[in-house]
């Protein structure tokens, strides 16, 4: 979360923040879908650029676990987190 | 402008149709004269079926005057977050992509409950596209036209704030009801992982994803949660477990409660003002009798990489049928998060999921010496339209990881967490409250925030665009 790559990954994840001035494009509708597509700012850097911030965090997730103590994930794990021994 | 009945809260208005002084025409009247005057600035509604609401309230006056009522939803305006299906209208979520949609065919399992319940749909909230984000464009927060409502359910928040809706249905999959909902200044509930049926919801991430409500009060959102959860036999993720009354725990008291407080996480990066709000609740809660201590859970420092890596691989798959075959017709920020799922590696997400076990058991171990966590719901105010950043006494970052950085924990774990709103920051802009709880333990967090309501519940809650003639 420290990382400077992590942060550009959010700051290219958050350009849409910055779109104003909405199309209203749904009949009907106040909002409507149009409005995602009318940015002032130009798209996103490089696709390339935030990669590496991936890399990065995938990296310290491998640093973050021991794999001898933390059992690889399952389907279950996926599906439900609320687990027997969990639940009350 | 003196309060209508479009302020009013769901229970409130509920026991006034319960009583026949009020009829469920009037209430969608109101919430249609609250539309007509303010959406046009909110932008908070992509599809407003008025024809439809005003048929279906007049239903429900018939059969509570026929003396078939069927509980607190009988006959109450709310709002469904556009990425939900509502038979007979298209599900856009926000996206060019789904432009040409056709009608859903059929209401999703938690609309239907809705349904079955009495309760009448105004309208489809707008959502950020695909809810991929906290922002939602074009939306805008009714506290201040300038900022952001939050998202990705952000129409649900503006719609419940500006009354507009008496509740709404929003999705979670980082933060997306808790955020709108402090952003906007109401109430949030993010159910357990599997409380909530998800089919005929369009999926984020399906392992992060959740239902449900954002309302004006604490015992709003209980009522809404009571009508929605429970096992679906259709759909995998839902438990099999019971469903209590979500009030039941209601007027309980606070003494002996164990409250904690998780260090380190919650405290970098943190506006003052929210600090000082989130302090000054949870003396509030040892005022009442709570036990307060300071728990530790260091995995947090985590769950930005496990949130992007996990989010950005489920999404790509998603979406795999359409990316990057249309890549021209998702929005730039989507399509960039698209383009980078594309680029995770099996391995990485696989680390990802351990170590979200590994927060997951550090979780179970903290709520073996707590009852429930009390945090910030996010460190700041509502940003401005167009902020990417945000500067805290103790660094900068994008908007985007503020926002979430609270909330997307309790998605990688299903824990239950509600926000509830506690007062207003140093920008004037509403700031909100979390609590969390053990798997299923919604009637608790229902009966802490109600606490907390109670403490923050002094002034007009209401935002200054309806209390504006």
């Amino acid at each position: 979360m420290e990382s400077s790559s992590l942060d550009e990954l959010g700051q290219i994840l958050a350009t849409k923040t910055s779109r104003r001035g909405a199309m209203k494009a749904v009949a009907g509708g106040a909002g409507g879908i149009g409005s995602s597509f009318s940015p002032d700012r130009p798209v996103p850097p490089s696709v390339g650029m935030a990669a590496d911030a991936v890399r990065d965090a995938e990296r310290r997730l491998t640093a973050a676990v021991d794999p001898h103590q933390v059992p690889l994930p399952t389907v279950r794990l996926s599906v439900g987190v609320v687990e027997p021994g969990v639940a009350p | 402008m003196t309060a209508t009945l479009a302020d009013l809260g769901l229970v409130e208005a509920a026991a006034l149709v319960a009583e026949r002084s009020v009829s469920p025409v009037e209430l969608v009247e109101a919430c249609l004269e609250r539309i007509a005057r303010l959406d046009g600035q909110l932008l908070a509604f992509v599809e407003v079926l008025a024809d439809q609401a005003l048929a279906a309230a007049a239903t429900a006056e018939r059969e509570i005057g026929e003396g078939s009522y069927r509980g607190p939803l009988h006959g109450i305006p709310i709002a469904v977050k556009d990425l939900v299906d509502l038979a007979g209208v298209p599900t856009r979520a926000g996206s060019r992509i789904l432009a040409d949609a056709g009608p859903a065919p059929a209401d999703a399992p938690v609309v239907a409950r809705l349904k079955e319940a009495g309760a009448v749909v105004l309208g489809k909230t707008t959502t950020h596209e695909f809810a991929f984000s906290v922002f939602t464009p074009p939306t805008r927060n009714p506290w201040n036209l300038d900022r952001v409502p939050g998202g990705s359910s952000g129409g649900s928040g503006a719609a419940v704030a500006a009354g507009m809706a008496f509740a709404a249905i929003g999705t979670d999959t980082g933060g997306s009801i808790r955020i709108p909902a402090a952003c906007c200044g109401v109430v949030g509930l993010k159910p357990t992982y599997g409380r909530v049926p998800k089919a005929g919801v369009i999926p984020l991430s399906w392992s992060l994803d959740h239902v449900g409500p954002l309302a004006r009060r604490v015992e709003d959102v209980a009522v809404f949660l009571q009508a929605i959860a429970g096992l679906d036999v259709a759909d995998s993720t839902t438990l099999d477990a019971p469903v209590p009354n979500f009030r039941g725990e209601a007027g309980r008291g606070l003494t002996g409660l164990r409250i904690g407080v998780p260090d380190r996480h919650f405290d970098r990066r943190l506006q003052p003002s929210v600090a000082a709000a989130v302090e000054a609740a949870t003396e509030h809660l040892r005022g009442a009798g709570a036990i307060v201590e300071r728990v530790a859970m260091p995995t947090l420092d985590h769950v930005m990489d496990v949130h992007f890596v996990t989010i950005l691989a489920e999404a790509a798959a998603y979406h795999r049928a359409r990316f990057p075959d249309r890549d021209a017709d998702y929005g730039p920020d989507v399509r960039a998060a698209l383009a980078l799922g594309d680029r995770m590696s099996a391995a990485g997400f696989l680390q990802a999921q351990r170590v979200r076990r590994t927060l997951l058991d550090e979780a179970v171990g903290v709520f073996a010496t707590v009852d429930v966590l009390i945090t910030p719901t996010l460190p700041t105010e509502a940003p401005a339209i167009g902020q990417d950043r945000i500067s805290y006494p103790d660094g900068e970052e994008d908007a985007l990881t503020s926002l979430i950085r609270f909330t997307c924990p309790f998605n990688q774990t299903g824990l239950p967490a509600i926000t509830v709103p506690a007062g207003t920051g140093h920008d004037g802009l509403p700031v909100g409250i979390q609590l969390v709880a053990p798997p299923l333990q919604e009637a608790r967090l229902v009966r802490v925030a109600a606490e907390l309501e109670a403490f923050a519940g002094t002034g007009d809650p209401r935002p200054p665009i309806i209390r504006t003639p």
